[in-house]
């Protein structure tokens, strides 16, 4: 239904974002990490609540439930999970880079796909997850 | 993750149509005035007797599995009243709605929740989130000019359209886009709004401590594409636009507003996008004539 991270990302790209202005364009380089970072740095949201990882892997459980009931149907599940992924953009970059952020750095098929949302966590916290739970989207793209 | 209020009015700065009316202004208005109005509120927040004579409401919710069938406080009947030619937005509602029409008529555009793929809705960071940005009311080439998917979405037949009379209901499932535009005199709605459990399905992602929950829409310099105005053209009839949605909370029904810098004229029409969407056949509801003629 998504596809791969790439597939979607570039959906959600083009038919949410493309025909607005500052649409125009091929896309670019990705945020660094730098400047990420700061962006997290100067607004404090790393910073503000020591519990972040929990908060937002709790959501992501409910995210993930929603996804797989199969009585929901398809549509739903795709407005739901491109409003989902444009929130936390916005949240992390900012509502006016949030395009941005869905074509430049989710429009590629390296971002690592957790398997188990608990990695989500461990990763957050720090640690790396457990490599065996951790696919990369090119691999996921062949499977789908 | 979304806490629009329960009635956003998407309204275009320099549109022509106003929002701002009470009912009472509303029905008072010169009907061959040129000022478009628009009013919509809570029906139990009108008249005495305007909420006995569309009682039927009440009779109208749909109860679905979410543990609270027996509160019918999460049911709410909202009504609409609209000058000829206002229309809303093509946008989806996360509620059940049974929408009946009290006076005139109404044209409604229907398409399926996996119309999403094609239907171009503004982000969710957007003022205009949940509605589409395809302008369906103007001229089926321009759309396409700028939304090839358009052709995709008709062929596809799965729209349907219809035209709503007095003392006739439609229902529209959660997710279901609609567009709904005022035909040529003054109509007025009546939707029975009642939640869904695929509300509260994804709803629930709301309720956790998620910190993205604040971010509002307010791309408005994304907008700008969107207000080019149409050349006017003075023999024919403008459609004016408005962008509505609705949402269960009672206690955001009134003084929330999402307002953009946007404007919003449409070209009048010679041919729609939807201008040959199959209409399927309708039910009607027995209703009191007129309620609003027995007004005190």
């Amino acid at each position: 239904m998504l596809g791969s991270p790439a597939i979607f990302s570039d959906w959600i790209w083009g038919s949410r974002w493309k025909n607005l202005e500052g649409g125009e364009g091929e896309g670019g380089e990705c945020f660094s990490e730098v400047e990420i970072e700061e962006v997290m740095r100067v607004s404090g949201k790393w910073e503000a609540d020591e519990e972040l990882g929990y908060r937002f892997s709790e959501s992501a459980k409910e995210v993930a439930l929603a996804i797989e009931d199969d009585m929901l149907l398809n549509g739903i599940k795709m407005a739901f999970m491109a409003d989902y992924v444009e929130q936390l953009a916005g949240w992390a970059v900012g509502v006016e880079e949030s395009g941005r952020f869905v074509r430049d750095c989710l429009g590629y098929d390296n971002v690592e796909v957790m398997e188990e949302w608990d990695g989500l966590e461990a990763l957050l916290e720090g640690g790396q997850g457990d490599p065996n739970r951790v696919r990369k989207g090119e691999e996921l793209s062949q499977e789908l | 993750m979304d806490e629009s209020p329960n009635v956003a009015v998407f309204v275009p700065d320099e549109t022509n149509v106003r929002n701002d009316v009470s009912m009472k202004q509303f029905l008072d208005a010169d009907a061959d005035a040129t000022e478009l109005l628009y009013w919509t509120g809570d029906l139990r927040d009108t008249t005495p007797a305007l909420v006995s004579a569309l009682g039927i409401w009440s009779s109208l919710m749909i109860k679905d599995d979410l543990g609270t069938a027996t509160d019918d406080s999460i049911h709410i009947p909202m009504l609409w009243c609209s000058s000829p030619t206002v229309a809303a937005q093509t946008h989806h509602d996360k509620s059940h709605n049974v929408f009946v029409q009290v006076s005139g008529t109404k044209d409604i555009l229907l398409l399926p929740p996996s119309a999403v793929k094609l239907i171009s809705a503004y982000p969710s960071v957007h003022a205009g989130k949940k509605m589409s940005q395809m302008p369906f009311e103007e001229e089926y080439d321009k759309v396409v000019a700028r939304f090839p998917n358009v052709t995709q979405l008709v062929d596809s037949k799965t729209a349907q359209k219809v035209t709503l009379k007095a003392g006739e209901a439609l229902y529209i499932p959660p997710y279901w886009y609609h567009s709904i535009t005022s035909n040529d005199e003054v109509a007025v709605s009546l939707s029975v709004v009642s939640p869904s459990w695929e509300e509260a399905l994804v709803g629930r992602v709301g309720y956790t401590p998620l910190p993205i929950g604040g971010v509002e829409g307010r791309v408005e310099r994304m907008m700008a594409v969107q207000v080019k105005s149409a050349p006017h053209a003075p023999h024919a009839r403008p459609r004016h636009t408005l962008h509505t949605r609705h949402r269960r909370h009672r206690r955001h029904t009134r003084n929330k507003l999402l307002k953009t810098r946007a404007a919003r004229s449409y070209r009048p029409q010679s041919r729609s996008s939807f201008a040959n969407v199959p209409t399927p056949s309708r039910f009607s509801l027995i209703l009191p004539a007129s309620p609003l003629t027995n007004l005190p």
